[in-house]
């Protein structure tokens, strides 16, 4: 049997792991070949002292995945979506489930930068290409 | 009025316009009421008077309407929102703007224009890049970085998707539920303020107050901001049960109307909400690419091929500097999607928007203790939108003292061109100041110049840790030497990420900043937006900072204009930033940051072997991110910085940031989320092309013939029978490594001609032939 306490069981730290991309042996290697001991050590090395906060911040504590969500939607169900009416330059849209789910929720489309390497960037600039089309036709004369 | 430009502007009716000397117009087309009007007339005679018209239009009428064009505008602009993009209680949306031929070449930001690559094949960048801020400077035609290119992607592709035809359907479904919506209750004697329509009516005198409780109470919100008006605007999503409501909001039960019955008459007698003569002849969107993918498959294949030539984070690390391309986890952009965060209107009473007021300022107290401030402004778009907003309350400050003549903006060399531009938008000169050998501000400078100009010397924009990727050790004696002499301290927060959990700006000393909450926050670069730029101030600029005409939380700032439409910026990705802080915690973004210096230490330490490192800080350490200096090696072997950027995409990457902040040399910025695996792959590819290099140098292969200086490759390129005749092999050119061999990434067009692009300047879709 595992020795682990419940706490520790729960991997409250888990998405920090995911997020951060070297492991804890992977970061030991680097620190070694950089010359640092710690992240700590290294961050002393680096920063200038008098600048260097003198404690920690209080943000709270790390949480997972599963545990961010439902804080989350707790705040998202405090939000009342009516039926607007009111125009002003936005309006109810019924984004066409094919471009949900394959542009605006695709990492693919979403995580990639501004267009400066065009040669690896045709996709979007082709589908920039056409709103310019877009609107030059709709406006034009 | 006067703007920051010191652009006077008057506020009067359209008729009127022709009565004064002026430098342009502005127009609504519809008009705030919903009337359309045909302005042919008056925009001949303005024109005539060199006068340069501008009209604000909405897109989706414009499918139906007369275009502003053929009214004779010289610039449309307007929200291209409603083509399939969520309200988002704000504006992650694009914006259109299009001119004519003459002023193509003074428009502001991103122009993609058409060009051709080494093999002659068409292929597409953006164009006309010598007139932006990076080349420019506090000359450059805006300000703009980060854009919303996602947003504009999906506005395009819901044009491709529904074809003119479709769209034009849609278009004409939400008049005619308008008109039926206008026939019903001008039957019921209802009277309107306007007689022309495309989506929108204005009742006047009604109860508005016993309308608006009506249809708070069936969770409908209409516009009843101005006295005995009520506003309604139909759009796509409004269906006829929809006006069957509206009719029980406005005239109480017992109504006795019927759609179907008012349609019926409607096809009988026709409609003169649109005019005839503002009815639009002219064909739209008759470019097959609007003609192909109404099959669902055919779409989902069409954006599967466009996605399969570009590359993003799902595929390798984007190195770049300054840029910071962290993960954004997915569980961070579940929430995007919500109805309850995307599809709220941003004027919505406050009551119902209970949940982003409590959001945003959570994440306004998670960001004013990140930043050392003592206030956080959500509202700009983007970095250099942010600092607009902070030059604006530096302005706005300077003058509640009586201090309006302090108008000069220092800023280090070293710069991001974005400052110089927002600085110049803002209506600041600018003042460059020296940097030292180091690449550190050069302080006897800064002095000399901010005691020289200490009685108009407004601020300072400055960045830290610096462009040139270190800690500089007299960060503080640069805040108290500006402040010494009466100027407020700008600190660009786009390094942030190696702020975050160590040090903060408001510690450091400065007094405002701006957040790019797409970079350190972990809001994804989206192709080039939506982005968040955030200002964080201390106290005493407080009041001073964006406000908003229409929501006022009750703010002292709220009566101060506002830098976007919408009082919160880009509201609805500001859950992607808030989850991040919320799921990392204190210590998960204070070994973030610790992380981000280990991975840029590593590489640096790595590549430093291979490469010179141009500078450093204490311990020969770099920040969050380092700059190798190529322009040794251009001198001993003619190999560009640009061969050696394209040539990484041979081998599965992007390359870093080049030629910023210093022309000849890379910036390589890993961010805290790439393992060592992927770094190591990186360094191998960098170490690989150093091999490359030396083979050149030493005349292996010619200068203008080698695997860097016909970088990238294509598939193209290797079938190509004439490829036997270049000095190294096929496998060189496509697998120089095992790891790009096992993953391989296709550039889909070589290097592009720039020069030609602009020569012949192209913006519209290319004839499919050209692509098969
Ligand atoms: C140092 C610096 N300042 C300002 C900006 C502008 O930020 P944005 O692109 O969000 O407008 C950038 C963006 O790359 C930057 O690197």
């Amino acid at each position: 049997m595992t020795k682990q306490t419940l706490t520790q069981l729960e991997q409250h730290e888990l998405f920090l792991t995911r997020h951060i991309g070297p492991n804890a042996e992977q970061q030991q290697d680097m620190l070694n070949f950089v010359g640092a001991e710690s992240l700590d050590d290294l961050t002393a090395q680096t920063v200038p002292g008098k600048i260097l906060l003198p404690q920690d911040l209080t943000i709270g504590d790390s949480c997972g995945e599963a545990e961010g969500i439902a804080y989350i939607r707790n705040i998202a169900d405090q939000n009342k979506v009516f039926k607007s009416y009111i125009g002003m330059g936005y309006y109810g849209v019924q984004v066409p489930n094919v471009i949900l789910r394959n542009v605006f929720e695709n990492p693919g489309w979403y995580t990639a930068y501004t267009p400066y390497q065009p040669e690896i960037a045709q996709g979007r600039l082709e589908a920039i290409l056409n709103f310019q089309q877009v609107s030059m036709d709709s406006n034009r004369s | 009025m006067q703007n920051a430009l010191g652009l006077k502007w008057l506020l009067l009716p359209a008729n009127e316009a022709v009565n004064y000397e002026l430098f342009g117009a502005l127009f609504q087309y519809s008009n705030r009421y919903g009337q359309i009007t045909d302005y042919s007339e008056l925009f001949a005679t303005l024109r005539d008077n060199k006068v340069v018209v501008t009209v604000a239009a909405d897109i989706m009428s414009l499918l139906l309407l007369k275009s502003p064009g053929a009214m004779g505008a010289d610039v449309v602009f307007g929200s291209a929102q409603r083509f399939g993009v969520p309200m988002g209680y704000g504006e992650s949306h694009a914006a259109f703007f299009v001119a004519r031929d003459e002023h193509k070449r003074s428009m502001p930001g991103r122009i993609i224009g058409v060009s051709k690559d080494t093999r002659g094949n068409k292929a597409l960048r953006m164009a006309m890049q010598t007139r932006e801020q990076h080349i420019r400077r506090e000359k450059a035609n805006s300000n703009i970085c980060t854009a919303q290119i996602l947003l504009a992607n999906m506005a395009s592709f819901y044009a491709v998707f529904h074809d003119a035809q479709g769209l034009k359907t849609i278009a004409s479904r939400i008049n005619r539920l308008t008109d039926i919506l206008a026939a019903g209750l001008q039957a019921k004697g209802v009277n309107l303020v306007n007689n022309t329509w495309f989506d929108t009516i204005t009742l006047k005198d009604v109860d508005v107050a016993a309308i608006n409780a009506r249809a708070l109470a069936a969770q409908i919100n209409l516009r009843v901001d101005a006295d005995g008006l009520v506003g309604i605007s139909l759009d796509e999503t409004t269906i006829r049960e929809d006006i069957a409501v509206l009719f029980e909001v406005i005239l109480g039960a017992g109504h006795g109307l019927d759609v179907a019955a008012l349609d019926a008459d409607i096809v009988a007698n026709g409609s003169q909400s649109i005019p005839q003569a503002l009815e639009r002849q002219d064909a739209v969107l008759t470019h097959p690419t609007f003609n192909r993918y109404q099959s669902e498959t055919e779409m989902m294949r069409y954006i599967k091929r466009l996605e399969n030539k570009d590359l993003a984070l799902n595929h390798s690390m984007i190195s770049l500097g300054s840029c910071t391309m962290k993960l954004n986890a997915a569980v961070e952009m579940l929430p995007v999607s919500w109805p309850e965060f995307a599809n709220m209107h941003p004027f919505c009473p406050l009551e119902q928007a209970q949940g982003y007021t409590k959001l945003i300022n959570e994440l306004s107290e998670f960001l004013v203790k990140i930043t050392g401030y003592d206030a956080v402004c959500i509202q700009p778009n983007s970095g250099a939108q942010g600092e607009y907003a902070g030059l604006l309350a530096i302005k706005k400050y300077h003058e509640s003292r009586g201090d309006a003549h302090r108008n000069i903006c220092l800023i280090p060399q070293s710069a991001h061109g974005t400052n110089p531009a927002s600085a110049q938008l803002a209506g600041m000169k600018v003042v460059v100041t020296a940097c030292d050998k180091q690449g550190n501000v050069d302080l006897e400078d800064l002095r000399a110049k901010a005691s020289e100009l200490a009685d108009s010397l407004s601020c300072i924009m400055i960045t830290y840790p610096s462009t040139h990727g270190v800690y500089e050790e007299s960060i503080r004696e640069v805040c108290e030497i500006v402040h010494q002499y009466g100027g407020q301290v700008y600190l660009d927060g786009a390094n942030m990420n190696a702020q975050v959990g160590l040090t903060s700006p408001g510690f450091i000393g400065a007094d405002v900043s701006h957040l790019n909450l797409h970079k350190t926050f972990a809001i994804p670069h989206g192709g080039g937006g939506s982005g968040m730029g955030s200002i964080g101030i201390k106290k005493h600029l407080a009041p001073f900072v964006a406000g908003h005409v229409v929501v006022k939380p009750g703010r002292e700032s709220d009566h101060n204009g506002a830098v976007s439409a919408a009082p919160y910026g880009s509201a609805s990705i500001l859950p992607i930033s808030w989850m991040y802080i919320k799921l990392l915690g204190t210590k998960g973004i204070k070994q973030s940051t610790q992380t981000a210096l280990l991975n840029a230490n590593y590489i640096m330490k790595k590549l430093s072997a291979h490469y010179p490192v141009l500078f450093t800080g204490r311990n020969d350490r770099v920040a969050h991110e380092c700059i190798i200096d190529l322009r040794p090696l251009k001198e001993a072997s003619g190999v560009t910085e640009m061969d050696i950027a394209k040539r990484l995409n041979d081998y599965g990457f992007h390359a870093p940031t080049m030629s910023f902040p210093v022309a000849g040399t890379l910036m390589i910025e890993p961010t805290e989320s790439e393992s060592k695996v992927e770094l190591d792959r990186f360094i191998e590819a960098m170490i690989s092309i150093r091999g490359e290099i030396a083979k050149v140098e030493a005349g292996e292969w010619p200068v203008d013939n080698n695997p860097l200086h016909n970088a990238p490759h294509t598939l193209a390129d290797i079938m190509d029978t004439e490829f036997d005749s270049r000095p190294y092999s096929r496998e060189v050119a496509v697998f120089p490594t095992a790891a790009v061999k096992a993953n391989k990434f296709w550039p889909t067009v070589n290097r592009i001609d720039d020069v030609y692009g602009d020569r012949n300047l192209m913006c519209s879709c290319v004839p499919l032939s050209d692509y098969e």
